[in-house]
């Protein structure tokens, strides 16, 4: 693989590590989702076809969740947002919680805060497991 | 070291609190309000040394309406499947009757200020909203801040919160204090519960003793 993907793909494996150990960062989740598409664009060659814009194009109609990554990080107005907001979790979904998410859950009804990605539709989802997809779609690519 | 007395909220329900007086004329009252794990030996210490400090401190136990006497000192995972099915019944209002009740106590001492950590920080904030014949608060760290930044505080208050806490996000924190800029909002390099020294993996002894000599001050001030 050329230096500057493996790089790129690296800094992008990184970046959702660290949002996956700091679920309530923002800007980490931002982070995450510009480096992805860094590792996208790097992904890009003359094998690729002449037309970056395809590309992405192509990638973004491969996985729903690497396309959503690739929305995210354009900014356009009135596209998907990385947002803060409640989730309701029953007791099975505390497993895998921090402590501290854990214990302020727990005397919240259940709340707990997480990164979420909202549409213009008004639906939501969680960024990490869009942001963990994105990165295997892309890991896929390469492999 | 301070003992255990049972002190009675508006609506007659009886619950336990532990009361530290000072060893000379107090120089007010301090509530503290636990975390999760009950009026327990860390905050019993915390009540210590609000005496040793000059104040007449009163540790209600916030969670005797639900499990009369609860307490624990089990800070693993499994303290949790019990704390999980008591917080269910958790009510605000009621708390908030229990906090009071703790005031009426604690102002034999003179103007009564309250603190609390984790949820006791929550309650707080709830507190320094109801007023409660309260003089000031100095909370930490109090979770769910969606559910109470709407409830302006009618008292001078102070928060402290740890930057790395995985359970309160730091935009949240920025949010509470543009919308309270009367609120002194502290922040610290540390995590959930670094105040707590019966838990080394998360007490700060930096971060601690800095919010302490903070709420300290604080509670100096507006309780002469």
């Amino acid at each position: 693989m050329p230096e500057g993907r493996a790089r790129a793909l690296d800094s992008a494996g990184r970046a959702v590590a660290e949002f996956a150990a700091t679920p309530l960062a923002r800007k980490q989740a931002m982070l995450a989702v510009l480096l992805i598409d860094r590792a996208a664009d790097a992904l890009f060659d003359r094998k690729s076809g002449d037309d970056p814009l395809r590309f992405r194009e192509a990638l973004r109609r491969a996985d729903a969740d690497l396309g959503l990554v690739l929305d995210l990080a354009e900014m356009r107005v009135g596209g998907p947002a990385l947002v803060l907001g409640p989730r309701r979790v029953g007791p099975e979904a505390y497993v895998g919680l921090t402590e501290p998410d854990y214990m302020v859950g727990l005397y919240n009804g259940g709340r707990i805060e997480r990164v979420l990605i909202s549409l213009a539709d008004g639906s939501v989802h969680d960024a990490l497991p869009v942001l963990t997809g994105a990165l295997s779609a892309l890991q896929h690519q390469l492999a | 070291m301070g003992e255990f007395q049972t002190i009675t909220a508006s609506d007659g329900f009886a619950l336990n609190a532990y009361v530290a007086r000072p060893a000379s004329q107090p120089k007010g009252g301090v509530v503290v309000v636990q975390e999760v794990w009950g009026v327990n030996h860390w905050v019993r210490s915390v009540a210590d040394q609000y005496a040793a400090e000059g104040y007449l401190a009163v540790a209600p136990a916030m969670f005797d309406r639900i499990e009369h006497g609860y307490q624990s000192e089990d800070y693993s995972d499994r303290q949790f499947l019990i704390i999980r099915p008591m917080l269910a019944q958790f009510n605000a209002d009621t708390a908030l009757l229990d906090v009071a009740a703790a005031v009426a106590l604690a102002a034999d001492g003179g103007k009564v200020g309250i603190t609390g950590f984790c949820f006791g920080g929550m309650m707080t904030w709830r507190a320094a909203h109801a007023g409660l014949g309260l003089a000031c608060g100095s909370g930490y760290y109090g979770g769910g801040i969606p559910n109470y930044i709407g409830l302006a505080p009618t008292i001078p208050l102070e928060m402290h919160f740890g930057d790395r806490d995985s359970g309160i996000p730091n935009e949240q924190v920025a949010d509470l204090k543009a919308q309270h800029p009367l609120v002194d909002i502290h922040m610290y390099p540390a995590e959930h519960g670094f105040c707590n020294a019966d838990r080394p993996e998360r007490f700060d002894p930096a971060a601690a003793a800095l919010a302490h000599q903070r709420s300290l001050a604080f509670f100096g001030q507006y309780l002469a």
